[in-house]
């Protein structure tokens, strides 16, 4: 008796695991974005269908993908805009293809500039397969010809799908036709058909309309609804459909009908809150229980009967293109895609992972926690993580009191008040009880690695990005004044001392400028404002005394000399509309100072190099602060060793940018993929010109020699262009960034949070009030808040 | 005179539970705040955090603002509201709309008011031209010291009419033969007023003077819409200090300043009962 029970027991228990197992089993990722996400993805995914066992994805450019739901297998098709008979190396403009009497009769056969292309606008699904809305444009300097809208039907040839003429041709697109200088077809925001009829969602070029139109695709029957502040719609059955209206001008909520075309009127509807512009989004009806779906904030709604009482969570949802449909395969799984993704999430409720954490990021890259995401959730099936945009960081501190465990983790700026307060007041869950996200905090550079740390030595927070800017100096154009790097002083004081004088050094050079064309002289003189401010700042922060005062003659001294800068004879404009920026003459000269060079920024340009200068204030050691986006744990999450398992993806998410920001290890130099294609096209355009230049007529030879010239120089420098990463850039950033130090907290974001800082930062650089009121201004408010203590 | 039913209870027992919820518990959970470090560990130490608040300079400078404005605005509110209910207890007919019309700034909400008020002090208001007019420099009224004027004669302004409503209602018992008396026995207005009326409403006047003390600790939202979370120092109150420490999250220096408070105005309350009982006491 035993015996059987102990069995049934272990049987039990091993249905319940095998269930917990095969609840999240269902939901899946079909496509995930480049881990690098600065190339994107190779395929680019326009609109995603439905059909059968089968989904099909991606655009009607080039690649179409065919997923099917049972073996898990995808098929990869090219998309040829030829008909499958056509001789594929065919040139487009060939003669024969205008070979038309009425177009040879206005051309009269100088077909010079003149182009003729079939443009595939959408695609959509009907009957089983897959069609397309196309049209021909015809264009030349007069203007563009339109002509026709049609519709073509998918035809698979080997792996090549082709775009074939179909029987649906009774229908007339003339209404989504814009016509002005340039004729041309109506954004198509979405297509869905229903039965028999073609639902289409345009938005006109002309006049900016948005509106639904219904054609019947077996008789040709045009419909037109003209609905206020529709965004988006969904089809509900014959006749009916879903739509989603926001009046943008108010923001605050979007409204969801249940209309019937026929009558033209709401049925039912309820209204959602929208918050920092999150509307709800990839609408998806099930006419037959009644059920909408919808995406927003990164998770999956469900409402029963426009109820707005049943609406609840069924589950998470990536990032997703908001422009675009959902649609329901037939076991219950939501398809969802955005530009780079396409994923299949479970609408049951019960089948909701256990583990569900939630993210706020009120600061940050979306894709970075993206990507984090899809890595994560494929590591770790039995989770999901729901991805939310805040707009007020302040919020978190209103959680903290309220002891709200909402959200599990965080994303704010580590220069923020928000987060400074929090580590002051213990309000961040230690991680080092993580080994991964100890080792690799450890492992950052020391600026990065201190900052994460709270006074004892816990790690309470994990970086995702770093920025900071600095002046910075061309040394290849500063030896045209007769000057090295080392012969620049190495203080703010010296600096400007320096920039007071240029006028009279850049007198007669007429290659070099002093700063970009695009500032003007009021952008010049706050910048650099700022970056004084900035490294007071660090200065005050190194000061063994207690004091804290910004009207000291040090730096009155500092901002008084900016004034001094006689900008007007450097030739810099008073502002953006006077003449000046790249199409002035001063535009085409070298820059001798960057006023915003990126500390952070790792892109290479052999030609023009700026090396930056990182100054001191008062002869102390100079530093460079930069600004990091940081990433906590609330101490009050349900959550914490599975939130700390997240912060692990982010650590491997991060942009390959990020990691040679953060750690020393990353000291490879990496060139941009497709140099190798590059480099070997470019000895065959060498190899191609010079043949061309020998097989040229004389008069011919010269223009060949200018472009056999070019190759060669090109040639001659391929070793040192296509970088990601160069040897110098690395050297560069490796001896700039021990001297950085991470903003912990800028009054200077007081102005955007301090209506009273914020006059006083617009007066001071408008030059309403003078350096000293400033000043003044500053230490009052800022010595209350030290005394205050915190 | 009093009942024991225990059908009292209830009907008592719907509003003991509201003050049980929302004013006992809370008190006593402040004071549990008040002696820990407020951190996420919310460790006990004791009298500490009143040690450092107490060593606080902008504490005691908000503390020291605080008592200063009330010192102020209180007898002057007394003061004006006293006399004018007595003018306005004269004016007869019509009186009725005056009296309607003193209550209305009490109804008028502060932002909207606060706009009208920031332009006729403005360097270039109404104000410093009247000042320009008489001889006087210009003042930067919304800035430093100068900016409790404007905030005086706003809760002033604000304030009146609820105490002359409440003056007014005292006077109205006061018998009128005693003024005819007086009259005929030749007191003037002062010597009615002070002689005759102001014993009989001592009462009222003393719940005025408890109101308008109230009110004037309570003053923080037109400065923090004039100067902020951190003002001009003679205007920087008690209130802008918990705020600030609010906004910190550290409610620990919030409920041990508002404690620190409490004990001082139930100080002060006490003494001006105890003075108010003994001015009865002697009229009787």
């Amino acid at each position: 008796m035993k015996t059987w029970l102990s069995a049934a027991l272990a049987l039990l228990l091993v249905f319940c695991c095998a269930a917990g197992a095969l609840a999240s089993a269902g939901d899946r990722t079909i496509l995930r974005p480049s881990s690098d996400p600065s190339f994107g993805s190779e395929i680019y995914v326009e609109s995603a269908f439905v059909i059968g066992r089968d989904i099909y994805y991606g655009d009607s450019g080039s690649t179409l993908c065919i997923y099917n739901l049972d073996t898990q297998e995808t098929r990869q098709l090219t998309v040829s805009h030829d008909q499958p008979d056509e001789d594929s190396d065919a040139d487009d403009s060939d003669e024969e293809d205008f070979d038309d009497e009425e177009f040879d009769e206005e051309y009269d056969g100088d077909f010079s500039g003149t182009s003729r292309w079939t443009q595939i606008d959408r695609l959509f699904a009907y009957d089983g397969t897959i069609y397309a809305l196309a049209h021909d444009t015809i264009s030349d300097e007069d203007g563009s010809e339109f002509e026709g809208e049609y519709v073509r039907k998918l035809d698979i040839v080997d792996d090549t799908a082709y775009f074939v003429p179909s029987d649906i041709d009774d229908l007339d697109f003339s209404d989504l036709v814009s016509e002005g200088e340039y004729v041309d077809m109506d954004y198509i925001e979405r297509v869905e058909t229903v039965g028999d009829t073609l639902y289409l969602l345009s938005q006109s070029y002309e006049t900016d309309m948005t509106v639904l139109h219904a054609f019947d695709l077996q008789t040709g029957r045009h419909d037109t609804y003209y609905i206020d502040h529709i965004n988006s719609f969904a089809p509900a059955g014959e006749g009916m459909v879903i739509i989603q209206q926001f009046d943008w001008a108010e923001a605050d909520t979007a409204t969801l009908s249940l209309y019937d075309l026929e009558s033209d009127s709401v049925v039912s509807e309820m209204t959602v809150e929208v918050v920092n512009y999150a509307l709800p989004s990839n609408l998806c009806y099930d006419a037959e229980r009644g059920m909408l779906y919808f995406v927003q904030n990164g998770e999956i709604w469900r409402c029963e009967n426009m109820d707005p009482e049943t609406l609840i969570s069924v589950n998470e949802a990536p990032s997703t293109n908001t422009g675009a449909a959902g649609a329901l395969t037939d076991d219950g799984y939501m398809l969802l895609y955005n530009w780079q993704s396409v994923v299949l999430r479970s609408v049951d409720p019960e089948k909701r992972s256990k583990v569900n954490l939630k993210a706020m990021l009120y600061y940050g890259d979306t894709n970075v926690f993206n990507n984090a995401y899809f890595a994560f959730t494929e590591n770790h099936g039995d989770m999901s993580v729901v991805i939310s945009r805040g707009e007020n960081a302040s919020d978190i501190l209103q959680a903290m009191m309220n002891r709200d465990s909402t959200y599990d983790i965080y994303s704010l700026s580590a220069s923020s008040n928000e987060f400074d307060t929090l580590k002051r007041r213990g309000f961040l869950t230690e991680l080092d009880a993580d080994a991964y996200i100890a080792e690799r905090v450890d492992a950052m550079w020391p600026a990065f690695s201190e900052a994460m740390k709270d006074e004892n030595g816990s790690i309470i927070a994990v970086p995702t990005s770093v920025y900071g800017n600095a002046l910075a100096v061309n040394t290849a154009h500063l030896e045209q004044l007769g000057l090295t790097f080392e012969d620049l002083p190495t203080s703010w004081d010296g600096i400007l001392d320096f920039m007071i004088g240029l006028p009279e050094l850049l007198e007669d050079n007429d290659s070099l400028r002093a700063f970009e064309p695009w500032y003007d002289q009021t952008s010049i003189r706050t910048q650099l404002q700022f970056l004084i401010l900035r490294d007071y700042q660090n200065y005050l922060g190194g000061l063994e005394d207690e004091s804290f005062q910004f009207n000291t003659p040090v730096l009155q001294n500092l901002l008084n000399k900016v004034e001094q800068i006689d900008l007007e004879a450097l030739g810099v404009p008073e502002s953006d509309d006077d003449e000046g920026g790249w199409w002035s003459e001063d535009g085409q000269k070298y820059t001798l100072f960057s006023i915003g060079y990126g500390l952070t920024d790792m892109y290479y340009n052999a030609d023009d190099q700026p090396r930056s200068l990182i100054l001191s204030i008062d002869g102390e050691e100079p530093k460079a602060g930069v600004f990091v986006t940081v990433v906590i744990v609330n101490p009050y999450s349900e959550h914490k060793e599975e939130a700390m398992l997240f912060l692990e993806s982010l650590l491997d998410s991060m942009t390959i940018e990020s990691k040679y920001n953060f750690f020393p290890e990353y000291d490879e130099p990496m060139k941009y993929p497709g140099f190798e294609e590059y480099a070997e096209n470019l000895k065959q355009w060498y190899d191609d010109a010079v043949k061309s230049r020998d097989e040229a007529d004389e008069d011919e030879k010269a223009e060949w020699d200018e472009t056999i010239e070019f190759y060669q120089h090109e040639l001659e420098n391929v070793d040192d262009s296509f970088w990601r990463f160069s040897p110098q850039m690395i050297e560069s950033y490796r001896r700039d960034v021990e001297r950085f130090t991470v903003v912990t907290y800028d009054f200077t974001n007081d102005v955007s949070q301090d209506p009273e800082f914020e006059t006083i930062w617009t007066e001071f650089i408008s030059g309403q009030s003078d350096t000293q009121t400033f000043l003044q201004a500053i230490d009052r408010k800022v010595r209350m808040m030290r005394e205050e203590g915190y | 005179m009093y009942t024991r039913k225990r059908l009292v209870l209830p009907f008592l027992l719907p509003g003991l539970l509201g003050i049980v919820l929302f004013y006992v518990l809370p008190f006593f959970s402040g004071v549990w705040y008040s002696v820990t470090d407020g951190s996420y560990k919310n460790a006990f130490v004791g009298l500490q955090n009143y040690v450092n608040v107490w060593n606080n300079s902008m504490f005691r400078l908000g503390l020291t603002n605080t008592l200063l404005l009330s010192l102020i605005c209180a007898p002057l509110l007394w003061i004006s509201s006293f006399f004018v209910s007595l003018l306005l207890n004269r004016i007869r007919p019509a009186g009725s709309f005056f009296r309607s019309s003193v209550l209305l700034p009490y109804l008028m909400p502060s932002s909207a008011v606060l706009i009208i008020w920031l332009l006729w002090f403005d360097y270039g208001g109404i104000v410093n031209r009247l000042c320009v007019a008489l001889g006087l420099g210009r003042v930067n009224w919304l800035d430093g010291a100068p900016l409790r004027v404007p905030i005086i004669l706003m809760f002033l302004w604000k304030n009146l009419g609820f105490c002359v409503i409440i003056f007014m209602a005292a006077l109205q018992a006061v018998p009128e033969p005693l003024y005819e008396y007086a009259s005929l026995e030749g007191a003037s207005f002062r010597q009615q007023a002070v002689h005759i009326t102001l014993p009989l409403i001592i009462p009222s006047a003393f719940l005025v003077f408890i109101l308008a003390w109230i009110n004037a600790f309570k003053i923080f939202k037109e400065v923090y819409f004039i100067g902020g979370a951190y003002p001009a120092e003679s205007v920087y109150t008690l209130q802008h200090y918990m705020n600030n420490m609010y906004n910190k999250l550290n409610y620990q220096n919030v409920t041990t300043a508002a404690y620190s408070f409490a004990v001082i105005v139930f100080a002060i309350f006490g003494l001006l009962f105890f003075i108010q009982n003994r001015a009865q006491r002697g009229l009787n």
